[in-house]
């Protein structure tokens, strides 16, 4: 393969040009002609955010560990670079072998958020790829995804070949397997062909296969499949067995200080705790831990691969981890002398996750991280947040108590059945968590952040249905909030309402949205999700040159039989048990985390089938029995 | 306590590290080594590590010093022997030596640096005017030169500073400058300062900031006469200042 040619002069320009050249510890290097497969993996933002990434790490390492196929690197240029390399007309390339990206087998992306569809459409542009499947030609990269995004998937259906429903390990293999046997027949039938073969793996969607419809009046009315490969519906894959799974043991070690710049070790798949605003929740469930055993010799392998001084327990809702306290034990001590410290990205709001948190952070008290996400307990049970105030003044007890004296605390507005009321309920919670502190420690000074994110409703979520809160009712929102905090020592931060209200378009959209991510993308939309380069009337016009109302997709609450772009995916929790969600949030009932306590009938461990995998000790031995709800 | 001084090279594939970038992936590739370096006190405890001078993003090095504090169990061939292999493409370890208590830091030590700068020519490129132009900078007494940061202006009168002639070479399109300067502790010039006064004053075919640096020495000079932290006569005992 020819490489890309960079002057080292050009680079001296550019900022933080160590993103770009590659050659980090722990990456690999393979010779392109020693391998048949040639996979270039993709991160749509920048080397800082790119590198934190566990997602794309797993997947290079289950590539990199096969001996026919090799997988490298590319990240979003940043803006700067990006005009070098249009200047210099240097194509889109690998870190780890500067081969222009156009050149692979493979091109597949990781879509973790919606406001980088643009990055995506920016850098297939910079590669010399047809944005759109249907222009591409048999010399262009098969073009993939997969990552949290990819569940509706549809507005992004028409530049992506095929997508990974669900977790990518073993259906990686399956793909690449299926891609080297037509390339070794000589290509049969093209591209199109590959994708009929691909379909036929459990949990690839290939988006060409299929035919969408809609009603008169706009809404989505029925997905067809086109071949009979295609199933309906895709179902996600997952890995039941998580400790006989690939993992990255040797992460690259980034050549500057990126956001998550340490050690990570993934504890546990999945959470059952059901919080109906959660996408994760429903979509990556059930919980499958890993063994305490086998989490203590990985963590030992990483420290050594790395040589980080620190290292992340990291799971959805890490304190839900059944031998958490063990392992934090075992860490601890084995870690002692070698100057590794252990720690929790996020809390459960309990004073439980107090004494965890008190063992890994012994000598400097941080700060805690807690997200109560509504402010009375009402909303708090319509959003299934199971957490009483009870569960938040203990917990901020126990830590101030423990010395800790900084607090952030998260939530959300625009939640479902949301009334200015429970708005001050933040501001009176965090009123009383200041105070909390005064009385247990007698001192004044705490400081809290409250941070305020506008609530961006998520398909495979009870919430699904539900209108977005408009963006002037948010920013009133905001207002009236901000007016309530009147202690100086509570910092008070909220989120820009009008990128949470595209996120929700794009979010629920469908096929037809490709054109207005094409329109604003060439209007020179990029790095959405940075907010110094978001520009929301550049949205808003796309959105009427392409004949589009936005509203339609964010605000509008659906009924409960419509049809939705996304029925044909399924990541196992069932549309009657959401609907069931749905009316129960409406009614304030709450729903009990299943993975103690009777099944809730989601129906993903019959469906899929899988297996709720949980070491706590009363749940050993037993098996779980489940069913399917079903409404008549 | 053993104290250790490393003779390492920063290549071309790590040309784009910064200082504390560089220093971390040391830091890094040490503890991967598992060699047993010394800490700081404190909740916060640092690796003893320190660097020669910080060199800057874009700058390669032929050599870089390395002080490295380790326990005394530790011997250096262990050091050499565990380090190497831990070390990413581009770095090199060429010489490792203990250092006696009393000898003063590398920082303190080291007083010269040789660079070459190199970058693409613009223009026409007239060789003898190159040469002619370059004497006459070599043969000034003295060149003041305003060096402007966001925060001051300041004069440098940057000739007694240069301890050897600049030297330039036009090879296939590329221009390649040497020179050599004193650090002094009031601030000293850059490799950028040189090539943009030979651009902007002395009509060398190249742009101000186009282009790329390699330290190529690094020296303790006195009385004209060079010499490295591993010179066996670098460090009579009488002669050298205690570490401060």
């Amino acid at each position: 393969m020819k490489q890309v040619y960079i002057d080292p002069v050009w680079l001296m320009h550019i900022q933080k040009p160590a993103r770009y050249i590659g050659g980090e510890w722990n990456s690999v290097v393979k010779d392109h002609d020693s391998v048949d497969l040639h996979v270039a993996l993709a991160f749509p933002d920048v080397y800082e955010v790119a590198m934190s990434h566990l997602g794309l790490k797993i997947i290079y390492s289950v590539i990199n560990k096969r001996s026919d196929a090799l997988a490298e690197r590319v990240y979003a240029p940043w803006v700067d670079m990006e005009a070098l390399m249009k200047e210099k007309q240097i194509p889109l390339y690998t870190l780890e072998s500067s081969c222009p990206v156009r050149d692979f087998d493979v091109l597949g992306f990781t879509l973790p958020y919606e406001m980088c569809y643009t990055n995506v459409l920016n850098m297939l542009h910079l590669a010399g790829i047809p944005l759109r499947t249907a222009d591409r030609t048999e010399e262009d990269p098969l073009v993939v995804a997969g990552g949290p995004c990819v569940y509706n998937a549809e507005p992004v259906a028409d530049f992506f070949d095929l997508f990974f429903i669900g977790e990518a390990e073993e259906s990686m293999g399956e793909f690449l397997e299926t891609l080297k046997m037509w390339k070794r027949e000589g290509r049969p039938g093209g591209r199109k062909e590959f994708l009929r073969r691909a379909a036929h793996i459990r949990g690839i969607y290939v988006p060409s296969l299929y035919e969408v419809s809609y009603e008169e009046d706009g809404r989505f009315r029925s997905i067809r499949p086109l071949a009979d490969e295609a199933a309906l519906p895709v179902y996600k894959r997952i890995i039941q067995d998580v400790d006989h799974v690939v993992i990255d043991d040797k992460p690259i070690l980034p050549h500057i200080e990126i956001v998550h710049d340490r050690a990570v070790l993934e504890m546990f798949r999945g959470c059952s705790r059901g919080c109906r605003f959660c996408q994760a929740g429903m979509i990556y469930r059930p919980v499958r831990e890993k063994k305490e055993e086998n989490l203590q010799e990985i963590a030992d392998r990483l420290i050594r691969n790395t040589g980080y001084s620190e290292i992340s327990l990291m799971s959805l809702s890490s304190a839900d981890y059944s031998r958490l306290p063990e392992l934090v034990d075992h860490l601890m001590d084995n870690f002692r002398d070698r100057r590794v410290s252990v720690s929790l990205p996020s809390l459960r709001v309990d004073s439980f996750s107090i004494d965890i948190a008190k063992k890994v952070q012994q000598v400097r008290k941080s700060g805690l991280t807690l997200a109560p996400e509504a402010g009375t307990q009402r909303l708090r049970d319509v959003i299934n947040k199971n957490v009483t105030e009870k569960d938040i003044m203990e917990a901020c007890g126990n830590a101030f108590r423990n010395g800790w004296s900084k607090v952030k605390l998260y939530f959300m507005m625009g939640l479902p059945t949301e009334t200015d009321e429970d708005l001050a309920g933040i501001a009176d919670l965090a009123n009383r968590i200041y105070q909390l502190y005064h009385t247990v420690t007698g001192k004044w000074g705490c400081r809290i952040t409250v941070s305020v994110a506008s609530f961006v409703p998520k398909p495979f979520t009870p919430f699904q249905w539900m209108g977005q809160c408009s963006v002037e009712e948010i920013e009133r929102k905001q207002r009236y909030l901000r007016g309530l905090f009147t202690n100086r020592n509570i910092k008070f931060a909220y989120h820009d309402a009008k990128t949470g209200y595209i996120e929700a378009i794009l979010a629920r959209g469908d096929r037809r949205l490709s054109d207005v991510l094409e329109t604003v993308w060439k209007h020179g939309a990029t790095y959405d999700s940075w907010t110094e380069f978001f520009d929301f009337d550049r949205w808003m016009e796309s959105f009427r040159e392409c004949g589009l109302d936005p509203d339609f997709y964010a605000a509008r609450e659906r009924a409960l039989d419509e049809a939705m772009p996304w029925d044909h995916i399924h990541c196992g929790v069932t549309k009657d048990f959401l609907r069931k969600e749905w009316r129960l949030a409406g009614r304030g009932v709450t729903t009990e985390d299943c993975r103690r306590h009777p099944c809730n009938g989601c129906a993903v461990c019959p469906m899929l089938p899988a297996v709720l995998v949980d070491y706590h000790k009363e749940n050993e031995g037993h098996e779980k029995t489940v069913f399917v709800y079903h409404e008549r | 306590m053993k104290r250790l001084f490393l003779s390492i090279t920063k290549g071309e594939e790590i040309r784009f590290l910064g200082h504390l970038d560089f220093l971390r992936t040391l830091e890094r590739a040490v503890l991967r080594a598992e060699i047993p370096a010394v800490f700081s006190e404190g909740f916060n405890p640092h690796m003893k590590i320190a660097l020669d001078a910080a060199l800057g993003v874009g700058v390669v090095a032929d050599l870089i010093y390395l002080e490295l504090r380790v326990e005394d169990s530790v011997s250096l061939e262990e050091v050499r022997e565990r380090l190497a292999p831990q070390l990413l493409k581009g770095i090199r370890i060429h010489d490792i030596r203990e250092a006696a208590p009393e000898w003063p830091k590398l920082i303190n030590y080291l007083n010269e640096d040789s660079y070459e700068a190199e970058g693409p020519v613009s223009g026409t490129v007239d060789e003898a005017r190159i040469q002619e132009e370059t004497a006459r900078f070599n043969g000034l007494d003295s060149f003041v030169y305003q060096r402007v940061t966001p925060k001051k202006v300041r004069e440098i009168d940057i000739m007694p500073l240069l301890t050897e002639p600049v030297a330039v070479r036009i090879d296939n399109g590329r221009a390649y400058v040497t020179f050599s300067f004193l650090r002094t502790r009031t601030g000293s010039i850059q490799p950028k300062d040189i090539w943009k006064i030979l651009a902007e004053s002395f009509h060398m075919p190249w742009m101000p900031g186009e282009f790329v640096c390699r330290r190529c020495g690094v020296y303790h000079r006195e009385n004209g006469v060079r010499m490295t932290p591993f010179d066996e006569a670098a460090f009579p005992a009488t002669t050298q200042e205690p570490e401060k």
